[in-house]
């Protein structure tokens, strides 16, 4: 009796007897929800336009950040004074990098392997995630790296609001990061919906060899779409950077998307949106009112459970089109 | 040859851009999207205008979006599918799909319309609704229409002229009579006594 007292009543009682605590947490689970709704996005992205499973979106996070960091310290060596400005120049020469990559992927990997199955499509991208592993070694260093949030003019500090008869406290950079994401989606939505190159990418995930008779150009919508992706792995980065640090350790985090696709679905925005933050939201909570129980570290694992439980009763996922059968 | 130039080799944009369009003996729609948005689609090469104005669907980007629209609609109406407009095209039956392909294909307002077995596996109401649209695209806009079909009748009946191939080696080319009095060709569709 202790014991489901303990499972099924008493965190709810601690939840209704402190109500800062419990905003507190779910406003924690909100941000990390949001970011990795961030990475999702990235994967769906790919998958939507190309029906490739992309495993290096995690690697590209990092290697966009470390770019970014990279550069900066390396603009700076080469004389430029201000700090903000070199941010921003490398910033602008870290989108350059990512468009380079993206044409690179689609004329040295993509492009070579037309036609060929999914698996295959899968497997060169695991490739692409060792060499940008290398590539970023190679060039920027392995060590850990400190996020150039301040010369980003990235918001610091907290807002402390009174409530519910105590405080909670609201990271500015989180505030920022779901604004971020917001717009991001939403400015995403539109273009897949509403533009000419958003319906091609479209056309080209349901049928290539349509598209290419109605006169889309397959490689000139993969470069747009790796592209995109780049953006969105630049953006991420810099927010999981801005948290943490910018180091390979990263690429674990990114992991924690494929529960939140499985969740959502793999081609639909709002599904990695909505998974995104069931599985943030669901992690905090579960860590906060009812890790105790056995010892706390279920964050890290909670995740693929609420995952796995889907799967059982929906595998499509919650906004999914259909079963996925490509992975 | 096609517009006075030989053209070997051509990428398949090229081809689309320079005015010749087709349809595929197994339908390839975009399946998940709607019949509206395939017939845009089709209309994909025609737009110019910056993704951005699009993107905030304001200004010119937004006239040119309603005059496609308009386009399109033009088409709804000849192909008589005004009532699937929003419908998402794979619940369609089969023989709508085969002329909403037709219609993404005149979307794109080409020269050369390349049709591959415009009429397999129809039955005989469906053949005869294609027929006539066939007829009525080459009448309305001109186009040139090469197609690929085994049904005899169809053939006979839409072409103003006909090649036929055994094994791909040309055995008869003529108006529809002179291909029908053919001796080869009879042979080659009936067989010949060994």
């Amino acid at each position: 009796m202790d014991m489901l007292y303990k499972i099924f009543l008493d965190p709810f009682v601690q939840m209704a007897s402190a109500p800062d605590l419990l905003v507190q947490t779910l406003w924690e689970g909100l941000v990390s929800g949001v970011l990795y709704a961030l990475i999702a996005l990235g994967f769906v992205l790919i998958f939507k336009a190309s029906g490739v499973f992309n495993f290096a979106q995690g690697i590209m996070v990092v290697f966009a950040a470390l770019t970014l960091v990279g550069l900066h310290a390396m603009l700076r060596d080469w004389g430029v004074s201000s700090g903000t400005a070199a941010a921003y120049l490398a910033l602008a020469l870290t989108v350059a990098v990512m468009f380079g990559l993206a044409f690179t992927i689609e004329r040295l990997v993509l492009r070579p392997l037309v036609n060929q199955p999914d698996i295959i499509l899968f497997m060169a991208t695991f490739g692409m995630t060792y060499f940008l592993i290398g590539l970023g070694e190679l060039v920027f260093g392995g060590e850990p790296k400190l996020m150039i949030a301040d010369d980003l003019h990235l918001p610091r500090g907290a807002i402390d609001v009174k409530m519910l008869g105590g405080f909670v406290s609201f990271q500015k950079i989180d505030i920022a990061a779901a604004a971020i994401a917001s717009i991001m989606v939403a400015g995403l939505a539109l273009f897949f919906q509403k533009t000419r190159i958003g319906r091609a990418l479209r056309a080209v995930a349901d049928s290539h060899k349509a598209a290419l008779s109605v006169g889309i150009s397959l490689e000139q919508i993969w470069v747009v779409v790796w592209f995109a992706a780049g953006i969105v792995a630049l953006v991420t980065g810099i927010m999981w950077g801005a948290r943490s640090n910018v180091s390979f350790a990263l690429e674990v985090i990114a992991l924690k998307a494929l529960p939140v696709l499985i969740l959502g679905g793999l081609t639909s925005i709002p599904g990695a949106i909505v998974g995104g933050l069931i599985i943030g939201i669901g992690e905090k909570l579960g860590e906060f009112y009812w890790g105790p129980l056995i010892g706390s570290g279920i964050e890290s694992w909670l995740a693929y459970v609420i995952a796995l439980l889907f799967l059982l009763f929906r595998p499509q996922g919650l906004f999914g089109e259909r079963i996925i059968e490509r992975i | 040859m096609f517009k006075g130039e030989t053209r070997s080799k051509m990428r398949p944009h090229e081809a689309a851009d320079g005015g010749i369009a087709r349809t595929f003996q197994n339908v390839a729609l975009f399946r998940g999207m709607t019949t509206l948005d395939n017939l845009m689609a089709g209309r994909t090469l025609k737009m110019k205008k910056n993704f951005f104005w699009q993107l905030l669907r304001y200004g010119p980007a937004m006239a040119e979006e309603v005059e496609h629209r308009h386009r399109v609609e033009q088409i709804i109406d000849f192909l008589k599918i005004q009532n699937i407009r929003r419908t998402p095209v794979a619940q369609l039956p089969y023989g709508l799909q085969k002329r909403l392909e037709l219609g993404r294909a005149l979307a794109m307002e080409p020269d050369l319309l390349l049709l591959d077995e415009p009429m397999a596996g129809m039955n005989l109401e469906e053949k005869e609704d294609m027929s006539r649209f066939v007829l009525d695209v080459n009448s309305h806009f001109g186009t040139t229409i090469a197609l690929i079909e085994h049904d005899m009748g169809v053939v006979m009946d839409l072409s103003d002229r006909v090649v036929v191939l055994d094994h791909g080696i040309k055995i008869a080319d003529g108006t529809p009579d002179e291909v029908k009095g053919n001796q080869a060709v009879i042979d080659a569709y009936l067989g010949v006594a060994h």
